[in-house]
C-alpha cells in the first residue's frame, strides 16, 4: 500500500467535495447566464433608448447626408468615428456606399472594407508623395488598380504610385479626372518614354480633365479617344528635355483642334520650337491661324519665342484668361513681339475690350528659389460689365534689367486711356517718381488706385503728384477760388487706398514730411479734381497726431477719409512729439514763405512776372523733392 | 391664403408665396388647385410649424430652387452656414432635429441642408464618446462589435 501523504483524502471524503464543486460550477454557470441575458437586456435597452435619441430618429438617408458633410469637412479618416458611435449610426454609414468611395491606401485591410462597402459605385484615389510609406500601401494600391473599371478620379504624387499606375492601368472607362506628378528628376520621366500611351489610346474614353506632371512625351500623334471630352489639359515637364515636347507647332495645333471642347490648356515645357524663322521681325498675324475658340484659360510657361510662336499661330476668340510665364528673360524687341502676338492671337479681346484693371505685384514669395521675378495682372473689360474682365497675367524673370526699365517696357505696350484701376502690392522693387511721371499724364480715366504693402511705390506716387505741372501752375483767381490752369494729373480720380503702408515712408526724410505733402497735394487737388476719398487700413506708424493733420487738412474740402480701426494709432513720446514740432515749425516756415510768394505772384499784374516767379517755384518744388527723392532712394536701397 | 392644420390641432393661415417654399405643398397647391380646406399636416407641430413660417418668411421673394435638384448633390458641400441661418438654427436639439424633419416632411431642400449641416458642425472634430455624450446616446455594441471597430480605427489611424 502506497504511503498516505496528509494531502490524500479518502474516496469517502472526496465525493461531498466533487458535489460541492459541481452545485459551484453549476451556480456560476448560472450566474454568468444570467449576465449574459441581462447584458443582452441592457444592450436592448440601449437600443431602446437610441431610437428615442433625436440624431437616430432622422430617416436614415438624412443621417447618412450628415455622416457624407461631416466626411466633406473632417481631416482624413476623421469621419470614421461616426461608425463608432452606435449599433444604428454604424449601420446607417456602412450602408452608405458614397462614404466609402473615396479610397485611402494605407492597408490592405482598410481598403478591402472600403471597396466592399462602396458597393459598385464610382472610386476615387488619391495620394500625396509621403515619407512614411509602408510595404501595405502597394498590396492596398493593386487591390484598387484590380477594380480600375470604377475609377472615376485619381490624383497621384508619387513616382512609384504614378509609375505602378502607368504600367498597371488598363482600362477605366468611367475615369473623368486623372492627375499625375513625378517629382523632378525622377528615372521615370527622364526616360523618354510615353509613360502612359497604351492606357490614353485605349484605357480612358471619358476623361474630361487630365493633368500629368513629368510623365514624358504626350502621345500627340494618336487618336485619343477622350479626345472629344476633354475639358482641361495640363501638362508640365522639364523644359530642357527637348524630347517631351511635340514635334511642330502643326502637331499641336491639330491635336487641340480634335479636342472640341477644351476650356483650359495649360502647357509648361511643351511647346513646340517656332518654324518661324521671322518670328522676332514678324508683325503679321499668318492668315492660316488656328482658332481654339473653346478656350478660356490658356496657362503658357516656356520661352519667350516658343510663346511667341503659338500666340501667333492660334486665335484666342474665347480666352478670358491668359497667362504668360516666359521662362528666362526678356529685353525689348521680345516684349514687343510677345505683346503683338498677344494682340493679334488674343485680337477680340484687345479691340472690344479696354484695360481697366491693371495689378503690379511682385510675387517673391511664391518664386523664392528663383531670380527675381516681375509680375502683373491686367484686367480688360467693357464699361457696361467690369465683372467680366478678361485677365492677362505677365510673369518673366527680372534678371540684369532694373526693373524699372523691365516694368516701363511692358507697360508702354498697353494703352492706359480706359483704366479705371491701379494696384501696387507688395513691391519689392518700387515704382520710381520717373517711371510714375511717365505713366500719369496717360491715366486720364483712373477712378481708384491702391498700395498694399508697397510703401516705396507710394512714396514715389506722392512726389510725381507733388510735380504735377498743373499744380505748380496753379493760383488764385478772381480772388476766390483756386483753379488749375492745366488738366491735373488723374483728373478722375476718385479714391487711394493705402494699406498696410508705412505712413513716415522713410526716417530720412523726417518722419511727417511726406506725409503732410501728400496731405497738401491732396488739398490742391481738392479745388479742382472731383471729391476724394482717402482710405487707411493697417498702415504702421499711423501717429496719433496724424488723425487730427488730417481732420485740419481736409476741413471744408471735397475730401473725406476713412481710417481702418485695426490699423496702429501710435501714441508719441515726448521726445518724437518734440521732433514733430520742431518739423512742424520748419514747415509751416515754408509753407508761409511760399504763400508769400504766391500772394506776390497774384498782386503782380505783369505776365511776364508771374511766370518768372512760376518758374522760381518749380524750381524750388523741383530741389526740395530731388532731395526727397535722393534721401528716399538712399533710404530704399 | 393656404390653411394649414399641424398635428395639435392648430389651423395656420400663411400667404401662399410664402409657403410655396415647401415643394410638398407648392405642389399639392398644383393639384388639387384652390380650395378651402386646410392641408393636414401630420408630421408637424405647431410649435415646429412657427419656426418653419419664420424661415420661409425670412426668405420670401427669393427665387426657389428647382425643385429636381437636390442641394446634397450640387450645392456647396462645405459647412459654411449664413450667419442668418446660423441664428435661426441656434436652438434646442429636440427642435433642431424637429426642424429637420419637418423640413424633410414639406420638401424645402434649402432649409434641410441648413439643418444637416448645422448637425454636421456640432459633430466636426468630436470622438465617438464626445458625440455620445453631445447626442445623449448610449454604446450599444456588443464586444464582438467593440473589437471589430477598435481593428477599424487603428487601420483608419495607421499612417
Amino acid at each position: 500500500m502506497a504511503p498516505s501523504s496528509s494531502f490524500a483524502h479518502s474516496q469517502n471524503e472526496l465525493q461531498p467535495q466533487a458535489a460541492l464543486l459541481s452545485t459551484f460550477e453549476i451556480r456560476r454557470a448560472q450566474i454568468a447566464d444570467r449576465i449574459l441575458q441581462l447584458e443582452r437586456e441592457v444592450l436592448s435597452l440601449k437600443n431602446s433608448h437610441n431610437t428615442m435619441a433625436p440624431p437616430c430618429r432622422l430617416p436614415p438617408e438624412i443621417l447618412a447626408n450628415i455622416f457624407t458633410l461631416v466626411k466633406e469637412d473632417s481631416w482624413p479618416r476623421h469621419w470614421i468615428m461616426v461608425t463608432f458611435v452606435c449599433q444604428h449610426w454604424r449601420a446607417v454609414a456602412v450602408d452608405c456606399a458614397a462614404l466609402w468611395t473615396s479610397l485611402p491606401f494605407i492597408n490592405a485591410d482598410f481598403t478591402s472594407i472600403a471597396l466592399s462597402r462602396s458597393k459598385r459605385a464610382p472610386l476615387s484615389v488619391t495620394f500625396k508623395q509621403d515619407t512614411w510609406q509602408k510595404p501595405g500601401y502597394s498590396t492596398a494600391f493593386c487591390m484598387i488598380l484590380s477594380q480600375s473599371e470604377r475609377l472615376r478620379k485619381v490624383d497621384i504624387s508619387d513616382d512609384v504610385f504614378a509609375s505602378t499606375f502607368c504600367e498597371c492601368a488598363r482600362v477605366a472607362p468611367i475615369l473623368q479626372e486623372l492627375f499625375l506628378e513625378m517629382s523632378k528628376g525622377s528615372i521615370l520621366s527622364m526616360s523618354g518614354q510615353p509613360l502612359l500611351k497604351g492606357f490614353l489610346r485605349h484605357g480612358a474614353v471619358s476623361l474630361n480633365s487630365l493633368s500629368l506632371t513629368r510623365c514624358g512625351p504626350f502621345p500627340w500623334t494618336d487618336h485619343l479617344p477622350f479626345a472629344h471630352c476633354l475639358v482641361e489639359l495640363r501638362l508640365v515637364g522639364e523644359h530642357h528635355l527637348e524630347y517631351q515636347r511635340p514635334s511642330s507647332l502643326f502637331l499641336l495645333l491639330d491635336s487641340l483642334k480634335q479636342m472640341a471642347f477644351l476650356q483650359k490648356l495649360d502647357l509648361s515645357g511643351y511647346l513646340p520650337t517656332s518654324e518661324d524663322p521671322d518670328l522676332w521681325n514678324s508683325s503679321q498675324h499668318p492668315s492660316s491661324s488656328t482658332t481654339l475658340a473653346t478656350l478660356e484659360h490658356v496657362y503658357l510657361e516656356d520661352s519667350a519665342s516658343r510663346i511667341i510662336g503659338f500666340l501667333q499661330a492660334t486665335r484666342l476668340s474665347g480666352a478670358k484668361n491668359v497667362h504668360l510665364t516666359v521662362k528666362g528673360q526678356i529685353y525689348g524687341p521680345g516684349i514687343r513681339q510677345l505683346f503683338k502676338s498677344l494682340e493679334s492671337s488674343w485680337r477680340d479681346v484687345w479691340q472690344l475690350f479696354s484695360l481697366q484693371r491693371f495689378y503690379i505685384d511682385y510675387d517673391f514669395m511664391t518664386y523664392l528659389d528663383g531670380p527675381d521675378t516681375f509680375c502683373s495682372d491686367f484686367y480688360f473689360a467693357t464699361r457696361d460689365h467690369p465683372q467680366r474682365s478678361h485677365r492677362l497675367s505677365l510673369v518673366t524673370e527680372a534678371g540684369d534689367e532694373p526693373i524699372d526699365n523691365l516694368m516701363s517696357r511692358f507697360t508702354t505696350q498697353l494703352d492706359y486711356s480706359s483704366l479705371l484701376y491701379l494696384s501696387i502690392t507688395r513691391s519689392e522693387y518700387p515704382f520710381t517718381k520717373k517711371l510714375w511721371k511717365s505713366i500719369l499724364p496717360h491715366l486720364k480715366q483712373l477712378k481708384e488706385v491702391n498700395f498694399t504693402h508697397s510703401t516705396d511705390s507710394c512714396a514715389s506716387f506722392i512726389e510725381a503728384l507733388q510735380e504735377d505741372p498743373a499744380l505748380a501752375h496753379q493760383h488764385l483767381q478772381d480772388g476766390a477760388h483756386d483753379v488749375l490752369k492745366a488738366t491735373p494729373y488723374l483728373p478722375a480720380l476718385s479714391k487711394i487706398t493705402l494699406d498696410e503702408i508705412v505712413l513716415t515712408f522713410c526716417q530720412g526724410v523726417g518722419r511727417r514730411t511726406l506725409f503732410r505733402r501728400f496731405l497738401s497735394v491732396l488739398r490742391a487737388r481738392s479745388r479742382s479734381c472731383p471729391p476724394l476719398e482717402l482710405e487707411l487700413w493697417s498702415c504702421e506708424n499711423f501717429w496719433s497726431r496724424f488723425e487730427r493733420l488730417l481732420e485740419e487738412t481736409f476741413m471744408n474740402t471735397s475730401v473725406t477719409f476713412h481710417i481702418d480701426g485695426k490699423g496702429y494709432l501710435w501714441e508719441e513720446t515726448d521726445e518724437e512729439e518734440e521732433d514733430d514740432e520742431k518739423e512742424d515749425d520748419d514747415e509751416e516756415e515754408d509753407e508761409e514763405e511760399e504763400e508769400e510768394e504766391e500772394e506776390d505772384v497774384v498782386a503782380d499784374e505783369d505776365e511776364d512776372e508771374v511766370e518768372k516767379d512760376e518758374v522760381d517755384s518749380d524750381e524750388e518744388d523741383g530741389i526740395e523733392s530731388g532731395e526727397d527723392s535722393g534721401n528716399e532712394l538712399g533710404g530704399e536701397q | 391664403m393656404v390653411l394649414l392644420l399641424t398635428s395639435d390641432n392648430e389651423m395656420f393661415s400663411v400667404a401662399e408665396d410664402v409657403i410655396k417654399r415647401s415643394a410638398y405643398i407648392k405642389n399639392m397647391l398644383e393639384d388639387v388647385g384652390e380650395s378651402d380646406l386646410p392641408i393636414p399636416l401630420p408630421n408637424v407641430e405647431s410649435n415646429v410649424l412657427v419656426k418653419i413660417l419664420e424661415y420661409c418668411e425670412h426668405y420670401r421673394g427669393e427665387p426657389l430652387p428647382a425643385s429636381d435638384v437636390d442641394p446634397a448633390e450640387i450645392g456647396d458641400r462645405s459647412l459654411d452656414i449664413a450667419d442668418w441661418d446660423q441664428k435661426y438654427m441656434a436652438v434646442d436639439q429636440e427642435m433642431l432635429f424637429e426642424i429637420i424633419l419637418a423640413a424633410n416632411y414639406l420638401d424645402i431642400k434649402s432649409l434641410l441642408d441648413v439643418g444637416c449641416k448645422t448637425v454636421a458642425k456640432m459633430m466636426k472634430g468630436k470622438s465617438s464618446e464626445e458625440i455620445r455624450t453631445l447626442f445623449n446616446i448610449a454604446n450599444d455594441f456588443t464586444p464582438e462589435e467593440e473589437a471589430q471597430i477598435r481593428k477599424e480605427n487603428a487601420w483608419a489611424e495607421c499612417r
